[in-house]
């Protein structure tokens, strides 16, 4: 036919417009959905059905729980926790606590960190680009080795937020000492102070005694320690120190600004005592111990050095000491240019009437097994050693400790703590390490930081100014430090710092300074062996990995191998491999943990506990001084610490601060004897808070909901300046200003107010920190006198209504 | 009813929006929406609001002097909108809205991605991601609307698989998702493809008689 005719019936090409917009299609691709519609039935291989899938707590609580998630298909529906067993004590669960029951919500966290970025505009202001994992790898490997090139590795500065069993990241720093190294930090944001101490008088054991032992004792004394929080998990102390107090019902008398969880009619005493004052309330237990005669001399004479005039031993380099160079002198007043530690001095300073004082001592003399120990409040200030070092004066005085139901005065935390072997570092060719708290100071000025004026180890000086930081998890880049405002304007400085590398689950206000900030799994999507408390667990990742993130060991291995050791870095080993190999190894020094065959069919496997066994250091010590000696500079306990009487002639020490080889109360920048000179009249201290560990579960609202995060301010102090339950404060110093809502409680004590640290620093362009973290208010460069570590708890501040 | 032109259109669409929420335009992209104007093949006839946006998003376009420069504008806005630097303005995953603490992979997740598998599909992301995802739940809807071809006629089976995803895993909380995206959206171009993509299910849903059923949000 000539003249076909178009009708409705006949398919008409695409208009012009229709075909445009079908090649979109095209150009758009496939999409993320194949449809299977009609195609023969295959297995899924997401599982069905709800299943139980046992786990592990990697909070940084020093503990961790044993917990059970329950799956559905392949998401976690709700954690459970050990329920293995009956939980007859000796063969106990070990439950986990409110944040270990919340691991899956950071898992599933719409907030999460979940791809890789890059700053874009100026460092602080939190603007970011998303990269590629390779475009991620390629910069980071492109600016360390910029880094190393210009400055060498003396220049990086790393620190893992948590050395140890809960937070096993070794492969971040053995990846930087796998590419020249880098300087390290010695001590911690947590116990340097009291490790210093306890080394200085008892060349180690810090923490030898369980609170099980308290079932042996009839006095229990605790310094700034309440394990109810912060050992609040059932693989931390706080079940075994009810279990051991709940034996032998000791009386307990607890001494803190606050009147914390521990106490709370749990324990028989309180006696709030202003912070930072513990050494001189130590003193004047001493004095009345000293001038009663309760005093044990004879083991003062054959285990310590120090307590009065000592012959000393040549042949051991033992000096002599002279009487008045000793502790008795010291406390009753009789060596040159001493006042004796009444407690009419002391009560005025720590706030303890005298009364209590001569009672306190009393008791502690009359106790045949006193349980004395501190936390880590007390040493967490300026003069933090001598507070340790005092308190552990107490057992010492009056020769109770290497025996059943004492403890040496220093840590008593809990259950046994993990052998497990970590990852090695690897040798790090930076020899030098800075006290963890002065890593800035070391970006303004670490080529002028020595080891006499600012304890650097390791080596006589620092080489280099820090320019570089790699920060794996952990927020002490700017919220956990001390002076948040004065430490972000240095973190702002391009110059000191020209690169900053984070790897964190959550938008916290360190990885807000970050240049290259990747994600990381959060602890569900990980794997690994751990023994802790009662039992040992072989925890596979729950999930998949969200968002694609790959394992954090992944990521340095691919860095390692852009730097050519990759080797050296993974010896042939995946992360998987490696937990086999390091749980082999933990078994080599502990045979009797399970066979590794039998943990990975098990998962979970529960290891006893021995309710009798001796748990409290110092036992061969204590026997037999001559043939145990400790590892102090004497063998003896150093009252008398020769050590820091060296350190005393060779150490540069800032005006009114002095190295003493005793323990003494010592007054400090913004301590309690400032008050009257002071702007600020009120001390503030921050506490560990139940629903987070540090900042980490911030972000998680059913958590939050626990807590209140407020200040704790004693009524009279609240009247004083018109505030009325729950409003809004304004807590301030020099240095900064938060907002807060405030709880009125006769809880603290009047002069002291008190916050939950780990808040997120939030500030307002006005200056106003509205995240209300604890650290605006501290001091940047407020350190301890000996190893220069983090003093927050020493600070003054005022108060008023908003 | 609904034409196969019509199903055909929505499914392109679909996979359009699809795109833009799960990754920002290419550069590729925006010149094609630059050159050619879509108006017309808005498959909802009486939806005149509908066109007069994506003529106006068009003109936009082709106003625009810079491409390069828009692209990566709008890469910045897509990241703060819908991934996050931290919290997303605009979370994308109905989860986000339906669970009583904002978590992702909660129980209305998994109810969606078990409709998924029982409906026959696979997702082919190498990665593990929520599926209620505003992006793939449109990838998803476009592939149901495509069986409508494949048929080649009204099966049944796919009217109520499309009704059901409609009305029982998107309705309760797109719209709230959207809202957001309107207040929080600094181009035109996202403002565009929130009233678009809300106009696309509201009208999907009157022919597939897709209810709007009363449900708690939090967020």
């Amino acid at each position: 036919m000539k003249n076909k005719k178009i009708t409705k019936s006949t398919p008409c090409p695409p208009s012009i417009g229709r075909r445009e917009f079908m090649k979109l299609g095209l150009m758009l691709g496939a999409g993320a959905f194949i449809d299977l519609h009609g195609l023969p039935s295959f297995a899924s291989n997401i599982p069905v059905g709800e299943k139980t899938v046992w786990s592990n707590c990697w909070a940084h609580c020093h503990c961790s729980c044993l917990l059970k998630m329950v799956v559905e298909g392949d998401h976690i529906k709700r954690v459970e926790t050990d329920d293995m067993g009956d939980d007859s004590f000796g063969m106990h669960q070990t439950r986990a606590c409110l944040r270990g029951r919340s691991l899956h919500k950071r898992t599933y966290a719409p907030d999460r960190i979940k791809y890789p970025m890059r700053r874009i505009g100026p460092r602080g202001e939190g603007k970011f680009e998303r990269i590629t994992w390779e475009e991620a790898y390629d910069e980071v490997y492109t600016r360390l080795k910029g880094i190393i090139d210009n400055y060498g590795n003396d220049s990086i500065f790393c620190r893992i937020g948590y050395n140890s069993v809960a937070g096993p990241y070794h492969f971040v720093e053995r990846f930087l000492n796998s590419i020249g190294g880098h300087v390290q930090a010695h001590g911690n944001y947590s116990n340097a102070q009291i490790n210093e101490a306890v080394k200085l008088t008892y060349g180690g054991h810090f923490n030898d005694s369980s609170p099980m032992e308290m079932a042996f004792s009839d006095l229990i004394v605790l310094f700034g320690d309440n394990p109810a929080v912060t050992r609040m998990s059932g693989g931390g102390g706080t079940y075994l120190y009810q279990v051991g107090k709940g034996k032998s019902k000791a009386r307990t008398i607890v001494i803190d600004p606050r009147y914390t969880e521990t106490a709370c009619g749990r324990e028989d005493q309180w006696i709030p005592i202003r912070p930072g004052t513990d050494a001189a309330l130590v003193e004047a237990i001493a004095y009345v111990l000293i001038s009663e005669n309760r005093v044990d001399e004879e083991f003062l004479r054959t285990h310590c050095y120090g307590y009065d005039a000592e012959e000393g031993h040549p042949e051991k380099g033992i000096p002599p000491l002279p009487a008045d160079l000793g502790y008795k002198a010291y406390i009753l007043g009789t060596a040159p240019g001493e006042n004796p530690k009444t407690p009419e001095w002391a009560a005025p300073i720590c706030g303890v009437p005298v009364q209590t004082i001569i009672q306190l001592a009393r008791d502690i003399a009359n106790a045949q097994s006193p349980f004395i120990a501190q936390g880590w409040g007390l040493q967490r200030q300026a003069a933090g050693e001598q507070n340790s070092r005092a308190v552990c004066m107490l057992p010492i005085l009056v020769g109770k400790l290497g025996m059943r139901g004492t403890c040496n005065g220093a840590n008593a935390f809990s259950a046994p703590e993990s052998k497990m072997e970590m990852m090695p570092f690897g040798d790090n060719q930076v020899k030098a390490k800075v006290p963890c708290f002065l890593w800035p100071q070391a970006v303004l000025d670490g080529q002028n930081m020595t080891a006499e004026k600012d304890c650097i180890r390791g080596a006589e000086k620092l080489k280099s100014d820090i320019k570089c930081i790699v920060q794996y998890q952990g927020n002490w880049l700017l919220n956990q430090h001390g002076g948040t405002n004065q430490l972000a304007e240095i973190l702002c400085d391009e110059s000191k710092l020209e690169f900053i590398f984070i790897m964190e689950n959550h938008m916290t206000a360190s990885a807000k300074y970050a240049d290259i900030l990747l994600p990381s799994i959060t602890w569900p999507e990980d794997s690994r062996y751990n023994v802790y408390g009662t039992y040992a667990v072989y925890a596979e990742p729950v999930v998949e990995r969200l968002f694609g993130c790959p394992h954090p060991y992944e990521v340095m291995t691919e860095l390692a191998r852009r730097f050519g050791v990759h080797e050296q870095f993974t010896e042939g080993r995946t992360w998987d491999q490696w937990q086999d190999h390091l749980y082999l190894k933990t078994r080599e020094k502990c045979p009797n943990l399970p066979p590794m065959e039998e943990l990975k069919a098990q998962k979970a496997m529960r290891l006893p506990y021995d309710p009798d066994e001796e748990r409290f250091g110092m036992k061969e010590f204590r026997q037999d001084p001559e043939a145990h000696p400790l590892k102090t500079p004497s063998g003896k306990i150093e009252i008398y610490s020769l050590e820091q009487a060296k350190r005393a002639q060779t150490w540069i020490m800032p005006a009114g601060e002095e190295i003493t080889p005793l323990p003494k109360y010592c007054e400090t920048w913004e301590g309690y004897s400032e008050i009257s000179t002071s702007k600020y009249p009120l001390q503030f201290i921050s506490y560990k808070p139940r629903s987070r560990a540090h900042s980490t579960f911030g972000n998680i609202p059913w958590l939050q909901a626990a807590l209140e995060d407020c200040l704790h301010i004693n009524p009279i102090d609240a009247q004083a300046r018109n505030i009325r339950q729950h409003q809004w404060v304004e807590v301030f110093n020099d240095r900064g200003k938060i907002h807060v809502p405030v709880r009125i409680t006769p809880r603290i004590m009047p002069g002291v107010v008190a916050k939950p640290e780990g808040t997120q620093y939030s500030p307002t362009a006005q200056g106003v920190d509205l995240g209300h973290c604890a650290n605006t208010l501290t001091k940047l460069g407020g350190r301890s006198h000996v190893v220069k570590a983090n003093a927050v708890n020493t600070c003054l501040v005022d108060v008023k209504a908003l | 009813m609904f034409t196969l032109d019509q199903s055909q259109g929505v499914a392109l669409f679909a996979r359009l929006f699809s795109s833009l929420y799960i990754n920002p335009p290419t550069l590729e992209l925006l010149q094609e929406l630059t050159q050619q104007n879509f108006a017309d093949q808005w498959p909802f006839d009486q939806d005149q609001q509908s066109r007069a946006t994506l003529n106006h998003w068009h003109a936009t376009l082709a106003q625009e002097d810079n491409l390069s420069a828009l692209q990566k504008k709008l890469t910045q806005e897509h990241l703060h909108l819908f991934i996050g630097v931290g919290m997303p303005q605009v979370p994308l995953w109905g989860s986000v809205y339906l669970d009583a603490e904002n978590l992702l992979m909660g129980p209305s997740c998994q109810a969606l991605e078990k409709f998924l598998a029982q409906a026959d599909l696979m997702c082919t992301l190498k990665v593990r991601e929520p599926l209620d995802h505003l992006g793939l739940i449109l990838a998803a809807l476009a592939v149901f609307l495509e069986r409508i071809r494949k048929d080649g006629h009204q099966n049944q089976d796919v009217l109520l698989t499309i009704k059901n995803f409609l009305e029982l895993h998107i309705n309760p909380w797109v719209y709230r998702c959207l809202a957001l995206q309107e207040q929080q959206a600094s181009s035109f171009f996202y403002q565009a493809v929130g009233q678009l993509t809300h106009s696309l299910l509201l009208n999907l849903s009157q022919v597939f008689n897709a209810q709007k059923i009363k449900t708690q949000l939090y967020y």
